[in-house]
């Protein structure tokens, strides 16, 4: 029993980053169309920036977090600027494409500037080494973390979403661009903020998964960013509660796997890997997309295209 | 009021407004008329700004409005009503109204307008809540209508409000047009392929045909001439 609960609350909170990262992925992609498969590198990249500020200058972990939060503004920013805004009317797959390319440029910039991460690096925090039993249960001062700045993040988009004339307005865009200019939207300022906003995210997740690994390189994010697109395929592409459950269900399918194949091989198949855990949960998604091409959770959109 | 001075547009290749010049003068009703394809939507995206203009100029109150963007003609109290509606349907009923009165900051003056739209649609009171998409298609436009309101504009723009509609949800929705331009003043260009509705309640018309203004007088003038009973009064 203990057992389960333990690999449970891992699968939660591996979950809820790839999850974080979903609900980023779906947050850009309703509003500007855009796939972005350079999410990765963008936590990555924020990620790295706390790195520096927290061995270059020696910064206090949550003195270095806000610099780390407001440079994600800013690089959001600048790539909707630069990156997104060009290719605006580009067709989705086209822009999908795009971002891959993006994804490459960041990562070699950011390996040009910062050397030293080309190779894994020890990330400092606060978190390391605390942890707790609570019955049998083993619990880690990250791991809460985790699973409370996901939970924070999702609230406070709700409300934003929900609650204020910028967030209405962000939504209304997404449904249908040309009307909310006409209702007076300025669409320039809401995709920028869009951009920043999902950066910030993607430098949280990034910073949480670098706290729980302590190590941190340029790339590290790469393995997350394709379960996560699972994730946000799963909750249908289109709501952001749809992403977060995608990644909780990604998250505990593959704890509950290792889990289930710890230790054990067909033939001479060692199936504990974590490759065959990787490979079955596509398996499996390939198989709910052709049961449920819209997702578990999309519905048959009403919206014209 | 809002003035179209030998306005020219398209899109790419396509040339589909030629020159075209209207008017409506403050409080008037105007209907513009016209068969599918006369370019009436394209004249409306570019009265809002949704389709650069090549040629020619529109005013709105003295003001030369022809490059600016949408949002900058909603701040001078230009709204429209878009053609097929165009709700946001994955927002509520308040929500789409909330969006409309985007230009508008304080919150009392927003309190204040929805009250007033929701005075002229009663319906729309107990769907606040109620997903756009779910309404049906005369509280669909009313919904279009009260949300163009919200900004509260001095010149009205509507696509063809008739389309898709029951003649009795029709007679309702002119039926407000008329009270907003009688009791506030509000100034209507009015687009219509229900031409006999349309002069029914304007002060003058205008008929577009293949993108230039062929027509254009009162409704009993245009009544008379022979073009318009062929086209749109059935003979
Ligand atoms: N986005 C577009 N791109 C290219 N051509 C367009 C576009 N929109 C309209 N057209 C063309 O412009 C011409 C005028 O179209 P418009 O929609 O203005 O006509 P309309 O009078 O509103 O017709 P309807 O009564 O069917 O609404 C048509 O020939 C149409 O095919
Ligand atoms: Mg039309």
């Amino acid at each position: 029993m203990t057992a389960v609960l333990q690999v449970a609350l891992a699968g939660g909170v591996t979950g809820s980053l790839y999850g974080l990262l979903a609900v980023g992925i779906v947050l850009i992609y309703r509003t500007t169309g855009v796939l972005n498969f350079a999410y990765g590198a963008i936590a990555a990249v924020c990620a790295c920036f706390m790195y520096v500020l927290l061995t270059g200058p020696r910064l206090n972990f949550w003195l270095a977090l806000p610099l780390a939060l407001i440079f994600a503004v800013a690089l959001g920013i600048a790539l909707e600027r630069l990156f997104a805004r060009p290719v605006l009317n580009a067709p989705v797959f086209t822009k999908a494409i795009a971002t891959l390319a993006l994804a490459l440029v960041l990562q070699t910039v950011a390996q040009q500037i910062w050397p030293q991460l080309a190779q894994p690096e020890h990330f400092p925090s606060p978190f390391e080494g605390h942890a707790t039993r609570i019955g049998g249960l083993y619990i880690s001062a990250i791991g809460v973390t985790v699973l409370g700045v996901t939970a924070v993040v999702m609230v406070a988009l709700a409300l934003f979403l929900n609650r204020t004339r910028l967030g209405i307005a962000m939504r209304a865009t997404a449904d249908n661009q040309p009307v909310a200019r006409l209702m007076g939207v300025p669409v320039g300022l809401v995709f920028p903020l869009v951009w920043a906003l999902s950066a910030v995210v993607a430098a949280l997740t990034g910073i949480l998964f670098a706290s729980q690994q302590a190590v941190i390189d340029v790339q590290f994010m790469d393995p997350l960013l394709i379960l996560a697109f699972v994730a946000a395929v799963l909750g249908g592409l289109e709501s952001l509660p749809g992403a977060l459950l995608g990644g909780l269900i990604v998250g505990l399918t593959d704890s509950l796997l290792a889990l289930v194949l710890a230790g054990r091989h067909v033939g001479a198949l060692d199936v504990s890997d974590p490759g065959i855990r990787a490979a079955l949960i596509f398996g499996g998604f390939v198989l709910v997309l052709l049961l449920r091409p819209q997702g578990l959770f999309g519905q048959a959109v009403l919206r014209k295209v | 009021m809002l003035k179209v001075e030998r306005v020219s547009t398209g899109y790419g290749p396509l040339e589909v407004l030629r020159e075209v010049s209207l008017e409506a003068r403050a409080g008037e009703i105007v209907a513009v008329l016209g068969a599918n394809g006369a370019g009436k939507t394209t004249l409306m995206r570019a009265l809002t700004g949704l389709l650069a203009t090549r040629a020619g100029a529109i005013w709105l109150d003295g003001q030369h409005v022809e490059r600016l963007a949408p949002e900058r003609r909603v701040r001078l109290g230009l709204a429209l009503v878009p053609e097929g509606r165009d709700l946001f349907g994955s927002l509520t009923v308040r929500e789409n109204l909330v969006m409309g009165a985007f230009t508008r900051r304080a919150s009392a003056e927003i309190e204040a307008a929805m009250a007033r739209v929701l005075a002229y649609f009663p319906r729309l009171k107990d769907r606040l809540h109620a997903q756009a998409a779910s309404l049906s298609g005369g509280e669909g436009q009313m919904l279009a209508i009260g949300r163009a309101l919200m900004s509260q504009p001095r010149a009205l723009l509507l696509d063809e409000p008739s389309q898709g509609l029951a003649p009795i949800v029709v007679e309702a929705v002119f039926d407000v047009l008329a009270r907003l331009n009688r009791d506030e003043g509000l100034t209507i260009l009015l687009v219509e392929q229900n031409a006999r509705k349309a002069l029914g309640i304007a002060g003058r018309a205008y008929v577009l045909q293949s993108g230039t203004v062929a027509l254009h007088g009162t409704p009993r003038e245009l009544a008379d001439t022979a073009t318009l009973r062929e086209l749109y009064l059935g003979g």
